[in-house]
């Protein structure tokens, strides 16, 4: 029975015992060989494998928030560090002055995230150091909205996987991203900073400007689940936040004739507990009722309650 | 987000750097696959093979070593893997040594945080996440002779059995030494072989239930039978 040590100490002194090892097996071009020093004696299969590698975990010095009083060895990859921060920082500092995410907003961000990345190199450190993690979804997909054209940047494939996933965990179509991704269906026709406004209208913790028109491409799209949760849930805002002049407005431009009929009902279902304040309502309600009847999909008790 | 340093070796920087000589487009299609994998597997020679369908050995090897690695610093760090990715590239004293890493920062990224390193390196460490960790053992037979009153003859002899094992906790080596006689010995056999049974049962049974893959620690392809 043999185990490898879990004893950090120890490692290290062998570590530095292999190292030795290992330089001294320079090759005479002065490269060194890639030797896998911490497996000579162990062969691949072995359990602890990877723990041999704790001298890059003891070497971790500090954090920046527990530097308290500690002594910092001032070096020159430290005072490079710091500059870097700035420079990785660019894209969320320029997030987080976008004031709403509505098309024009999207589009002066864009403008202004390209004016300060300029080259692949800088959009490969984009993607590879800001922690979008911190930032919602859609900030992602502005970054791939951004970069439109660059499909053949690496970094941007692998990010556009990350991508893929954190919408799939959301339960949002990927399809939308086809659009991003230079691949062309007949169904990803929508413009980029679309595609990002209708994630924004699903992310938002207020009313987003054109969320009507957000669902109805969702819709397209076929992602009914994702379009009745941009109705419900920026209605509720709007009544939340008190905006019944906006909803009501809304109201009044939304098209029936380009709604399906669960987008229709939705909305008709989440602006019913202030119905009486909504002047356009009454329209809209009247124009549904007619569609469905012309159409032959006005089922008996389907608007009941909705009136 | 605070900021996390590293003060790696030169070699472990060279390792770092021959990884970063990876085609990205090949690690791309590599970072895929991951992300799709059913059925991602608990070791790491599962895991290897995986990444040798898009990568030569001597570009997989390394770089398995090196996520598996940053992924137990990251758990035990608590850090994200942008703040590892990061003090990798703050960690190279050149700038062309940054600006290779840059090209494959985003890649190494998305591997680090993918299902399948994270369950073999949580498989890994659970598998001897314990106070006490067993080194070594052995069994020493010796022979007690009895002798005569003078002290001049042998008139006899008892074997005996002594246990010694070496172990590891947190504050270090020790060892343990135990007295057996032969019904022990038999007795630890037995105990052995049945443990080995138990834990081919509940692996089956695991797998069969659960429909999920499971671990025996310690246990490869070279170790069966």
């Amino acid at each position: 029975m043999v185990s490898l040590t879990l004893d950090p100490k120890k490692i290290f002194c062998q570590t530095i015992k292999r190292e030795d090892e290992s330089l001294s097996s320079q090759n005479r071009q002065g490269q060194s060989q890639t030797k896998f020093w911490y497996t000579i004696t162990k062969n691949y299969t072995k359990h602890l494998q990877p723990l041999l590698n704790f001298p890059q975990q003891i070497f971790e010095v500090q954090r920046a928030n527990e530097l308290r009083g500690k002594r910092v060895e001032a070096t020159d990859s430290t005072n490079m560090s710091a500059n870097h921060e700035d420079d990785f920082k660019i894209y969320s500092k320029t997030f987080n002055e976008l004031s709403h995410p509505n098309i024009d907003g999207l589009s002066c961000f864009i403008e202004e995230v390209k004016d300060k990345v300029k080259s692949r190199d800088h959009w490969t450190q984009v993607f590879a150091y800001t922690d979008f993690s911190t930032m919602p979804v859609y900030a992602s997909i502005l970054a791939l909205a951004a970069t439109a054209g660059e499909e053949s940047l690496s970094a941007r494939k692998v990010f556009a996987g990350q991508c893929r996933t954190a919408l799939r965990e959301r339960g949002i179509s990927e399809t939308i991203l086809d659009s991003l991704s230079g691949v062309h269906t007949n169904e990803s026709s929508s413009h980029p900073l679309s595609v990002v406004h209708m994630i924004a209208c699903l992310e938002e913790r207020k009313a987003t400007d054109g969320y009507l028109e957000a669902a109805l491409h969702f819709e397209q799209l076929h992602d009914t689940r994702s379009a009745l949760a941009c109705v419900y849930r920026n209605v509720r805002y709007r009544l939340r936040d008190n905006q019944l002049s906006e909803l009501d407005n809304e109201l009044k431009r939304f098209d029936v004739s380009r709604a399906g009929i669960n987008i229709m009902l939705a909305v008709l279902t989440s602006t019913a507990p202030l119905k009486s304040k909504l002047t356009n309502r009454r329209r809209l309600f009247r124009e549904f009722k007619a569609y469905l009847k012309k159409s032959g999909q006005l089922e008996k008790g389907l608007l009941d309650d909705l009136k | 987000m605070s900021t996390l340093k590293f003060q790696p070796t030169q070699d472990q920087l060279n390792q770092l750097l021959w990884c970063a000589d990876i085609n990205p487009d090949d690690l791309a299609s590599l970072v895929t696959h991951i992300a799709e994998l059913s059925n991602p597997p608990l070791l790491p020679e599962g895991l290897s093979e995986e990444f040798k369908k898009y990568l030569k050995e001597n570009e997989a090897k390394p770089l398995l070593k090196e996520l598996l690695s940053f992924h137990m610093l990251m758990l035990r760090s608590e850090s994200k893997p942008v703040e590892i990715t990061r003090a990798i590239r703050d960690s190279f004293g050149k700038d062309d040594d940054r600006e290779k890493w840059d090209t494959i920062a985003t890649h190494f990224q998305s591997l680090l945080s993918s299902t399948p390193i994270r369950l073999v390196t949580k498989a890994m460490d659970l598998s001897y996440d314990y106070a006490n960790l067993i080194q070594n053992a052995k069994i020493l037979t010796d022979l007690r002779p009895l002798f005569d009153v003078e002290g001049t003859e042998v008139e006899g002899g008892v074997v005996t059995h002594t246990l010694r094992i070496l172990y590891y906790s947190d504050d270090g080596s020790h060892e343990l030494t135990l007295a057996m006689d032969f019904l022990d010995i038999k007795r630890l056999l037995r105990q052995c072989e049945r443990s080995i049974t138990k834990a081919e049962t509940i692996h089956d049974r695991f797998v069969h239930d659960m429909k999920k893959p499971c671990l025996i620690s310690g246990k490869t392809e070279s170790t069966d039978g």
